[in-house]
């Protein structure tokens, strides 16, 4: 930032270093969890409450993106485009959910085969109406350089957003009526039938808002990479570990617990040994975690929690 | 007229399970229904709330034929269900629990809290108790507390006793009683415990085969001896 705000670490010099040197690995560490989290969010949710492997998520991931491409490049400012991409994907989502998602429910083999269709469908889709790559979206924000380390605002940024999503979710989920609904549905979907509960309708809502995630984080993700037709790919693989690695018991944690715990040792690999070494212990990591976790880390604490009510 | 069942069928991919079966609740009042493992009475049930479909026959609540209505919406038309094994949701609170009951007539109303709480005060206490945790009996009072807090006019209650403790059951009994009384609820119990259907039933149909074969009135209930006929393995 200012020359005025670095005075002060330049007179520390030589003293301390470590301070940025830990800043970096912090903001290194933050970037990839947040990647790991964006990716993961969209999907987490309808596999969590719809128990529906989304195989779509990447090419929703990739409308979100195309929304906020052609938003800014139409004069509307980021931020806007990617609430934008939140809306327009959540409501495709739930256009999809009404004509063919919910035809496939209990059936899960039916639903996988149904949303890789449609992941075909929306990328072959995308090349032959909008060509093969859309315009890019510059990263917002400039950077900040400590030394001889740069920090990307909008990465910053991106870290904050993922822990306001995380605990706007849980709120969500945990204290309105919409999440009650949500939950009682997962648990015993009969169940809440016969109390009055319309599960037709959560379903519709929790598929549209998983979608909408997807495109948010899309959106939010953008910047970062290349916006073109099969972009989604690159997020799905880092989004299924997650999520498999999290768990079932409570897919919101897990995300959490998992991507924290997959850049706490994907991050110190990379930046020793380089990205792709810092990919692979992320990958041998998981491999690990669901040898030795088969439920995911969320279990963990399912685990924990009987021994805590006694 | 509360409820009316017409000559109904339904069952399972194996063949009918309910072979016309036809019964009335006029007003408030307890009605039963008994019979040995396995002749039907759960299926009668679930095919009353909705959870199977009518293959035969109507279901008239207050007048409406409800027999093509979803779940949810006969729910919400006022019928408070409490399935046999309790249908707890068991990771969620006892507070989470009471209020998934909000829809149940309607939705239009504040939750009862007061009622419930007021018959079965430890759901107070342990509001904030994972569901799960609690006793079989405590689970059976939460599961009826829950079809009760947004105000039904028909309660049907699947085996409140199975699982269930004496003392808890006596407690049930009371508290059907007095909800009868003060609330002039209608309930339609399944039951084949033999000293909760002679104190809270004012008349049993026996049930066979999928065919009502007898009807109890209260002196017959009472007497003790059918009934417990009727029950005998
Ligand atoms: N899901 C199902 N599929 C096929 N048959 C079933 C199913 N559920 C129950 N049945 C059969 O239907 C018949 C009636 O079952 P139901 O559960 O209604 O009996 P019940 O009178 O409630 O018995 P219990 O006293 O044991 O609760 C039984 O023969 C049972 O085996
Ligand atoms: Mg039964």
């Amino acid at each position: 930032m200012s020359g005025s705000e670095r005075i002060p670490l330049s007179r520390r010099e030589g003293g301390s270093k470590v301070l940025p040197e830990l800043a970096s690995i912090l903001y290194q560490f933050g970037t990839n969890a947040a990647f790991l989290l964006l990716s993961a969010l969209g999907l987490i949710v309808i596999l969590g409450m719809m128990n529906i492997i989304n195989l779509a998520h990447g090419e929703f991931m990739m409308l979100g993106a195309y929304v906020a491409s052609f938003a800014v490049h139409r004069g509307i400012p980021f931020p806007l485009a990617v609430i934008l991409a939140f809306f327009a994907t959540g409501a495709f989502g739930i256009v999809l959910e009404r004509l063919v998602i919910r035809r496939f429910y209990g059936r899960e083999l039916g639903a996988l085969v149904t949303t890789w269709g449609i992941s075909l469908i929306l990328a072959q889709g995308a090349l032959l109406l909008f060509g093969p790559y859309m315009p890019p979206i510059p990263i917002p924000g400039g950077a900040v350089s400590e030394g001889v380390f740069s920090f990307s605002v909008y990465w910053l940024i991106l870290i904050g957003i993922s822990i306001v999503l995380v605990v706007a979710l849980t709120l969500v989920y945990r204290a309105t009526p919409f999440g009650l609904q949500a939950r009682a549905t997962m648990q015993n979907p009969s169940i809440a039938r016969s109390l009055g509960i319309r599960t037709g309708r959560v379903y519709m809502l929790t598929f549209g808002l998983g979608a909408g995630l997807a495109g948010l984080s899309g959106a939010l993700l953008a910047p970062a990479t290349s916006i073109a037709p099969f972009m989604g790919q690159q997020f799905v693989a880092p989004a299924f570990i997650t999520v498999v690695v999290g768990g079932g018991a409570n897919v919101i944690a897990g995300a959490v617990g998992s991507s924290t715990f997959l850049s706490l040792i994907e991050t110190p690999v990379s930046l020793t040994l380089g990205t792709f070494y810092g990919t692979m212990a992320l990958l041998v990591m998981a491999l690990l975690i669901i040898r030795v976790l088969p439920a995911g880390i969320s279990s963990l604490g399912a685990r924990l929690r009987p021994a805590v009510a006694r | 007229m509360i409820l009316e069942v017409n000559d109904l069928r339904s069952g399972y991919a194996t063949g009918d399970v309910l072979q016309g079966i036809s019964l009335t609740l006029e007003g408030p009042g307890v009605i039963g229904v008994v019979g040995r493992n396995g002749v039907g009475k759960t299926t009668l049930m679930r095919t009353i709330i909705g959870l199977l479909p009518a293959r035969q026959g109507t279901i008239r609540l207050r007048g409406e034929d409800v027999t093509r209505f979803s779940t949810e919406d006969r729910a919400r038309s006022g019928v408070g269900y409490v399935p046999q094994g309790r249908g707890m949701f068991p990771n969620m609170t006892v507070l989470d629990n009471l209020r998934t009951g909000r829809f149940v007539g309607g939705g239009r109303h504040a939750p009862q809290f007061d009622l419930v709480y007021g018959y079965f005060p430890f759901l107070h206490q342990r509001a904030k108790q994972l569901a799960g945790t609690l006793s079989g009996g405590q689970q059976e009072m939460l599961a009826i507390a829950r079809a009760l807090i947004g105000g039904p006019d028909l309660l049907l209650l699947d085996e409140p006793s199975d699982g269930v403790q004496p003392s808890i059951v006596d407690e049930i009994g009371d508290f059907l009683t007095d909800l009868v009384r003060t609330r002039g609820m209608a309930v339609l119990i399944v039951e084949q415990n033999v000293d909760l259907v002679r104190r809270v039933v004012d008349c049993a149909h026996v049930l066979e085969k999928g065919r009502i074969v007898a009807t109890l009135g209260g002196e017959e209930i009472r007497d003790g001896e059918l009934l417990a006929e009727h029950l005998a393995i």
